[in-house]
């Protein structure tokens, strides 16, 4: 219900002007476009689109996504379970002189109790979760689990609610992100018939931010992060 | 078999080697070609130019001519292109679409006629050196000529051809385009026709009338004499005049 | 000389611009191929999203209202517009109502159609191109040249020149560094604004979904910080479902690009962020008239991936500009026909017919065909005086090719022609583009048809 009482605030001062516009616009628009169709709807074909062999000897889901990752620019760590993925990641932040790494600190990144691991290891490195009180824009290292792996395209299926937690993966830097081996699917197709969308902000991540508008040429890193780290647990990293 | 032939205007006044080849290319196959003279123009250049009534007439025109039974064969994808594709957006009268339903399915450009039925199969023309195509783009995309032209060209012994991945790039001709806007026109096709040089090519071989003319136009155009000849893949396989070679 | 053929001749001696659209356009091209030959079927994918656009556009009301109503459940405010003014005031009303003074923009051709930029400024707000080519323009106060790329038309060099000047950046000719200055520099406007706006590649009607396909990140910073975030987005982008979606995303950053998925794909729910409020501004702007144009409701199937400009020989020679109108090259030519017919009696005259743009095009809209058709409309807009010239020599040819002995006394006439008034037809030719450097084509000395009937008559038929 808070929902319906912040829109109906809001509409309160939307005024009645506007109103009369959007529903007689409304009702313009639709006098144009109101026709039957009799087409029959097309059911999209539900394979994936690449080419099956595009390589001599076929790759296994996981090569082919590390495949895509290198050519998407996009670092990659497989690890055996939480004590090395702490351990390979704290060394990173320290190589790289982080100061401050923020954490979407949710699902695995919970079992894995990846925010005590790296601020026991990273003495020296404030490491905060989202809503902690560290503005995203102020950290260096934004750290964010996922909710799928697309092996087709080399995808990272990101997820969130909030605009905190929207921004741990876009303002920061160095972006990385915690994957489970289990989340990798062949393709966008598989990934969506077993993630309905429950009405979820997604963002399917294929590298780092850039942009080729000056002469075609490509440059990583403009607004988003220019470093995206994937940290893969393998397959029994509960065990370890 | 039989087969009637369409020579459109521009071949048959700037360009009467194309249909002399490719009645001797035909007949070599076997084939018995008519001619009917009062055919002249499918009336692209009216339509192209935004001017479909002027059209109209001339495809009315083109359709009664061309009522026959046998198929219709053309060495230029363009007019047969307009002749398929075009003429379903113009104005025609019943009794003539009921003739265009029938045209479109007996019309065939040169190359798909050839090899169709592999009619070509055994043929063998001889020529030497290097040849560069240029895939004339109604031939190319409106009669999907690229595998045709190339299988066809397989057939000449002896030469070497040479397609880039430009090839399939336009000239810079298109019919009224190279007159409204003739520097632009000629900028493209200059374009063009640098990177067929920079082959050292012994022929340059092309599938439509008006881009011969336009590259012709502008070879010719240049300084210096050692030339290659602007030709239509008939006449590699069946001119006498281009030297020696030719169909058998 | 007409005003299109001296910009042409000004577009072709501008020696800047052909370095810039030649670079980036080869560079364009060849991954365009590269991206397509990765995948299976390419023709069988195509066909299937035009079949989608095709059923999609076709029932686009239902469509329409469905997204309208699971966005209303969610608290999405969904605004109406027929046009530009409409747009204008539900802009208006937004900023004062939010108190909004500084605005950030994502790149959005809808938006350059409405003069959006403007349109925010006179609500009382500064407004800052976000995207990175799009603030180049912005800075030079220029209009952008392509639909994906915006500043295609300058050179690493003349971004330096403007960004020096304009933007207050040491100048530099290297792209990283320009991109990254403008990075840096927006970084400050993305975290002050009060106020979001970006387009849309796909609205979603089954979910309610918005989609954003983008690679630099200023989309995502679009909603991601300011508490208002307003979408402006034609009504043709309507999908049924999620599926249909996935599909096209297969094919439009392998056509606009040449990649397999661009850096940021962002699926939006139906509901605002917390603490965010939402506008979706579904804009008419012309396309219910297209709608209702027979085969040129197809170009509502257009996705805007930019691949027939990039393929097309006469862009790739004259740039966005010489088009004079929002949307350049094939699709532009062909939509300016329809919602534009004053803008387009020129421009329609830049297409050779070729046919490059119908075949890349991801969702098959016959764009040369479209062009043809509208250059018969056009012709009640040209000036009368040469579309009557134009048509008495049209007339002239077609009297001609009726007969053939006309044909035959046509051809004796040219031939007489050239004979007898050398220099009236050198003058003509001259006019025309067909002396010197292009020679004009000399009539055979024997005709095909007199060959044949000699040939006949000597009987060396089989
Ligand atoms: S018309 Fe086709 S090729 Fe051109 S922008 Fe639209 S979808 Fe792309």
């Amino acid at each position: 219900m808070s929902d319906g009482g912040r829109r109906g605030s809001r509409e309160a001062s939307f005024s009645v002007a506007m109103h009369n516009r959007t529903r007689s616009a409304r009702a313009a628009i639709r006098g144009r476009l109101d026709t039957a169709y009799e087409g029959q709807r097309p059911d999209p074909p539900e394979e994936s689109y690449l080419r099956p062999t595009d390589q001599p000897v076929p790759l296994s889901d996981l090569e082919r996504f590390l495949e895509r990752l290198r050519e998407h620019q996009v670092g990659y760590h497989l690890v055996a379970g939480a004590e090395e993925l702490a351990e390979l990641m704290a060394n990173q932040i320290y190589a790289k002189r982080g100061r401050k790494a923020l954490l979407d600190n949710r699902g695995v990144m919970l079992q894995c109790r990846l925010l005590g691991g790296l601020r026991q290891r990273l003495l020296d490195v404030i490491v905060e979760a989202v809503g902690a009180g560290l503005a995203a824009d102020q950290a260096d290292f934004g750290i964010t689990p996922c909710e799928g792996l697309i092996a087709e395209t080399g995808t990272i299926v990101l997820a969130a609610d909030d605009r905190p937690t929207l921004q741990v993966s876009l303002l920061p830097g160095r972006h990385f992100v915690v994957a489970r081996e289990a989340q990798l699917v062949v393709d966008l197709a598989t990934w969506m018939a077993t993630h309905p969308g429950n009405g979820r902000h997604h963002i399917l991540l294929s590298g780092p931010s850039r942009t080729a508008d000056i002469e075609k040429q490509v440059v990583i890193g403009v607004h988003g992060p220019w470093k995206v780290s994937l940290f893969i647990l393998r397959d029994g990293w509960e065990q370890r | 078999m039989q087969a009637s032939i369409f020579i459109p205007c521009l071949i048959d006044r700037f360009l009467p080697e194309i249909g002399r080849s490719t009645v001797r290319l035909l007949e070599a196959l076997g084939v018995t070609v008519s001619y009917d003279p009062r055919q002249t123009c499918c009336g692209q250049p009216a339509f192209n130019a935004g001017h479909p009534e002027e059209a109209v007439h001339l495809a009315r025109r083109m359709l009664q001519i061309f009522d026959g039974e046998h198929p219709v064969v053309s060495p230029s994808g363009s007019c047969v292109a307009m002749v398929r594709t075009m003429y379903g957006l113009l104005d025609l009268p019943e009794e003539d679409l009921r003739r265009w339903n029938k045209l479109r399915a007996n019309l065939f450009e040169l190359s798909e006629f050839l090899v169709r039925d592999d009619l070509i199969g055994g043929l063998v023309a001889r020529r030497q050196g290097r040849a560069v195509i240029h895939h004339s783009c109604h031939h190319l995309r409106h009669t999907g000529g690229r595998i045709p032209l190339l299988s066809v060209l397989e057939k000449v012994a002896g030469i070497e051809i040479i397609e880039s991945p430009e090839a399939q790039a336009c000239c810079g001709f298109g019919g009224i385009f190279s007159a409204k806007l003739p520097e632009l026109s000629k900028a493209i096709g200059t374009a063009r026709l640098d990177a067929m040089l920079a082959h050292d090519p012994d022929y340059i071989v092309l599938a439509d009338a008006g881009c011969i003319l336009h590259l012709r136009g502008l070879l010719s155009g240049r300084p210096g004499n050692a030339k290659p000849p602007v030709i239509h893949y008939a006449q590699l396989l069946a001119d006498p005049d281009l030297g020696a070679g030719g169909t058998p | 000389m007409s005003g299109l053929r001296d910009t042409v001749q000004t577009k072709l001696a501008d020696a800047g611009l052909q370095e810039a659209l030649g670079r980036a356009l080869a560079s364009s091209n060849a991954k365009l191929e590269t991206a397509l030959s990765e995948l299976d079927d390419v023709p069988a994918l195509k066909d299937a999203a035009a079949e989608i656009r095709r059923h999609a556009v076709g029932r686009m009301w239902q469509l329409l209202e469905t997204f309208e109503a699971r966005l209303r459940d969610a608290g999405t405010t969904v605004l109406w517009a027929r046009d530009a003014t409409d747009v204008r005031r539900y802009i208006a009303e937004i900023c004062s109502v939010h108190k909004v003074s500084k605005t950030v923009l994502s790149k959005t051709m809808v938006g350059e159609e409405l003069g959006l930029e403007q349109s925010i400024k006179d609500a009382g707000s500064s407004v800052i191109q976000s995207d990175v080519g799009e603030r180049i323009i912005q800075l030079a106060q220029q209009s952008p040249s392509h639909i994906i790329l915006p500043c295609i038309h300058l050179r690493a060099a003349d971004v330096g020149k403007i960004l020096h000047e304009r933007g207050r950046m040491p100048y530099s000719e290297d792209p990283a560094e320009l991109s990254r200055g403008l990075g840096k520099s927006l970084r400050q406007h993305f975290l002050g604004a009060h106020m979001g706006v970006s387009g849309a590649n796909f609205l979603v009607a089954e979910t309610g979904n918005i989609v954003c396909v983008e690679n630099e990140g200023n989309i995502r910073m679009g909603y991601s910080v300011p508490p208002v975030h307003v979408v402006v987005t034609g009504v043709e982008k309507i999908l049924p479902t999620l599926a249909d979606a996935r599909l096209l995303l297969a094919l439009l950053p392998r056509l606009a690009t040449g990649q397999r998925a661009t850096c940021y794909t962002s699926i939006l729910g139906p509901a605002p962020l917390p603490g965010q409020s939402r506008y979706v501004i579904l804009v008419d702007n012309g396309r219910s008239d297209l709608f209702g144009a027979g085969p040129c409701r197809d170009l509502l199937h257009c996705i805007r991936c930019g691949a027939c400009l990039n393929v097309c020989p006469v862009y790739q020679r004259v740039g966005g500009h010489a088009y004079g109108w929002t949307y350049p090259g094939p699709i532009g030519t062909a939509m300016a026909s329809m919602l534009a017919p004053d803008e387009a009696v020129e421009s329609l005259s830049l297409c050779t017919l070729c046919g490059a743009c119908s075949e890349v095009c991801p969702v098959r809209i016959p764009l040369d065909r479209l062009i043809l058709l509208g250059r018969a409309t056009a012709r009640a807009r040209r000036k009368a005086s040469e579309v009557r010239q134009e048509r008495r020599a049209l007339r002239w040819f077609r009297r001609a090719m009726s007969g053939r002995v006309r044909y035959r006394m046509s051809d004796w006439g040219h031939r007489l022609g050239l004979a007898w008034w050398g220099g009236r037809v050198a003058a003509m030719q001259e006019k025309l583009g067909w002396r010197g450097e292009r020679a004009a084509p000399e009539p055979a000395p024997q005709l095909f048809r007199t060959w044949w009937s000699g040939r006949r008559k000597r009987g060396d038929l089989k």
